[in-house]
């Protein structure tokens, strides 16, 4: 993942995409991991051939001012190429798309997904696919996510991301020709380079994500055993960073000059938490009934949960016994 | 009994859950992302040849769940699954349909509909199974389960008639309902490649989340599995109302018929004395009728759903007293 300050952010607003950002903001893209996981293995089935392209189409959400873009699913969308054109079959994109809208309503398809080595022309032939037409990315811009996973001589390596949007440039070239069809198409697109992120959205998909990565690598199938290596994992974050600050406020308290505004907000912040504290917490008494309550509370919980448990025990063995005897 | 449940029931041979590591995570997406609805969707892929199916698509159904198993057998998400299958296969991908997935609150899953979907399914296919994504601690632990109803339970569910007798001859109890599956997580090469890539340039870009630190208990959960614990008891109460009754009566016709014997017996010592032939001893089969037993079927779901419903909230209770005695001895012991 390249540091987001390497990027230079332009984005050309064009008539293929009336809807793309006006403002010159910064984009950034979000790709959700099980998203991600999917290309990669969509990607990992590919043939080893010069000539046959995987590609497919990328779905998610897309902020108000387009901006912020989500990945949060892929699928293939089979197409073929021959010598200069391509054909890209239209309908499976729109069924597979009209199926997954169906579960996600509100979800839109964002741009597509490709693993080649280099942005060539037929790039921008799939691109031009994608930016145009109901069920696609128009009116917004698309973006085109790149998977190059084999090195110039054709070996394997690790997967590496980037992330476009493309923008056409120039006059529309008339009357090109795309397989059996002749079409107009704009195949001068400018693919400027946005920065992407891979994300977990909920908790509990970073605990997946955590087993996966500590576990899973190199090893032909892992169980789904959760440990709490995820919870020490975060604790121990906690307790650097807490070190860090002291390790700070310590070696501030060796200079002479030290009320930058920072170190002042610094303060503020922390004496504004320790302040925050509940009145509670410095009665000690009050402390402790307040726990012995809480905990014979749970306590009875307990007990009255396992009574429950044991009694429909009972009745079944009751039963079963029953049943027994009436026989002999 | 309709032609479906006299088909003969094969005995399952795949013995193992080979899960995608993508569908692994867009399952626990969809499920906590939708938490507290509840939602199900379809598993697709194969079985392979060393007894284990592999799962590489997951979809969920478009709407959430009333209750669990809800869409299993409803027309729009049976329509839905053939579609996403049909389209699959056109994009030559050789998937079949292998089972569910279903989102729940610790035994609430337990429901007739889920019940009927899984036999019925089954019925047909031997090797399906369901997987079961357990809410009760979302976004703290991730607790997923591939269940399938065991042998036993759908021998008794062919049988349909669930009186105790045929609950014993089939070996089933309200424990065994289920037999679990182990489930490993399976990587493709590319995905490998990326993990242990990451593994190796750590903590750049990574996310922190100190929300799993938080010691407040989510009372909100325990409320919800107490609550879902006393509808299951009330249930069970009103199924036992009805197996009480019945004991009764049959007491009440074995007492009777036991004095029509000791009678007949007295009878026939007179009769023996005055030198007339004996009366038959057996006729109080014509005389008395015991009353049928009523099903143990909802008995059965009921108390595995309390089982379920009971480890789930002692073990909340653990960890809040755990928890709970920890922070106190911090907090006092320092004042």
């Amino acid at each position: 993942m390249s540091g987001e300050t390497s990027f230079m952010h332009l984005v050309r607003p064009n008539v293929s995409a009336p809807a793309a950002s006006a403002a010159t903001g910064t984009a950034n893209i979000k790709i959700h991991a099980p998203a991600l996981f999917q290309i990669l293995e969509i990607v990992s089935k590919q043939v080893l051939s010069a000539e046959k392209r995987i590609i497919g189409t990328l779905v998610g959400l897309r902020s108000d001012d387009g901006l912020e873009l989500e990945i949060r699913d892929a699928f293939v969308v089979p197409c073929n190429e021959t010598g200069d054109s391509i054909t890209i079959e239209d309908s499976v994109h729109k069924t597979l798309f009209q199926l997954y809208k169906k579960a996600h309503p509100k979800e839109a398809v964002l741009g597509w997904f490709g693993s080649s080595n280099q942005i060539d022309n037929t790039t921008s032939l799939i691109h031009d696919f994608y930016s145009k037409g109901s069920d696609r990315a128009f009116p917004h811009a698309a973006i085109y996510l790149n998977v190059e996973y084999l090195t110039a001589d054709n070996q394997i390596t690790v997967p590496k991301l980037s992330t476009y949007i493309g923008a056409a440039v120039g006059k529309p070239a008339a009357n090109t020709q795309i397989g059996w069809k002749t079409t107009t198409v704009n195949n001068s697109y400018i693919f400027t380079p946005i920065p992407n992120q891979v994300v977990n959205g909920s908790i509990t998909e970073k605990i997946a994500f955590n087993i996966l990565k500590e576990k899973s690598v190199n090893t032909p199938s892992t169980s789904l055993e959760s440990d709490l290596s995820y919870l020490s994992k975060q604790l121990q974050v906690v307790d650097t960073n807490i070190d860090n600050i002291l390790h700070y406020i310590e070696s501030k308290g060796l200079e002479t000059n030290h009320n930058s505004d920072k170190d002042i907000d610094l303060l503020r912040l922390l004496s504004n938490n320790l302040l925050n504290r509940p009145q509670q917490l410095s009665n000690s008494e009050e402390l402790k009934n307040l726990f012995s309550a809480h905990n014979q509370d749970v306590i009875m919980i307990e007990y009255l949960t396992k009574a429950v448990k044991d009694q429909i025990e009972l009745s079944a063995r009751l039963t079963a016994s029953a049943d027994a005897e009436k026989k002999v | 009994m309709s032609s479906k449940q006299t088909k003969k029931y094969q005995a399952p041979t795949a013995t193992s859950i080979n899960v995608e590591s993508s569908v692994l995570l867009s399952l626990i997406r969809h499920t906590s992302e939708n938490y507290p609805s509840l939602f199900s969707g379809t598993l697709l892929g194969f079985e392979d040849d060393e007894g284990s199916i592999d799962i590489t698509h997951v979809y969920p159904f478009p709407y959430p769940d009333q209750y669990e198993g809800g869409s299993f057998r409803s027309r729009s998400g049976a329509k839905y699954q053939q579609e996403i299958l049909e389209s699959l296969k056109k994009l030559g991908y050789g998937v079949e349909f292998q089972g569910w997935f279903q989102s729940t609150i610790a035994g609430n899953f337990i429901t007739t509909q889920l019940i009927e979907g899984l036999a019925q399914q089954q019925l047909i296919n031997k090797n399906s199974f369901i997987l079961i994504h357990n809410m009760s601690s979302v976004n703290k632990e991730i607790e997923l389960k591939a269940l399938r109803l065991s042998e036993g339970f759908i021998g008794a569910y062919l049988d349909g008639k669930w009186k105790s007798k045929d609950l014993e001859s089939n070996k089933i109890s309200y424990l065994n309902i289920f037999t679990e599956l182990p489930i490993n997580i399976h990587n493709q090469n590319l995905v490998n490649l990326y993990l242990s890539n990451l593994n190796q340039q750590q903590d750049e870009g990574e996310q922190d989340e100190f929300d799993v630190l938080n010691l407040s208990s989510n009372q909100n959960v325990t409320a919800q599995l107490l609550e879902s614990l006393y509808s299951q008891v009330d249930s069970y109460n009103y199924d036992q109302n009805n197996f009480n009754y019945f004991q009764r009566q049959q007491q009440k016709e074995i007492s009777k018929i036991s004095q029509w014997k000791q009678q007949r017996k007295l009878d026939n010592l007179e009769r023996a004395k005055r030198g007339d032939p004996e009366l038959d001893t057996e006729e109080w089969k014509s005389i008395f009728r015991l009353p049928s037993e009523p099903s143990r079927y909802n008995n059965m779901l009921h108390s595995h759903a309390i089982d379920v419903l009971a480890d789930d909230i002692l073990k909340k209770c653990e960890e809040e007293l755990t928890k709970s005695v920890a922070i106190e001895r911090k907090l006092t012991f320092n004042n």
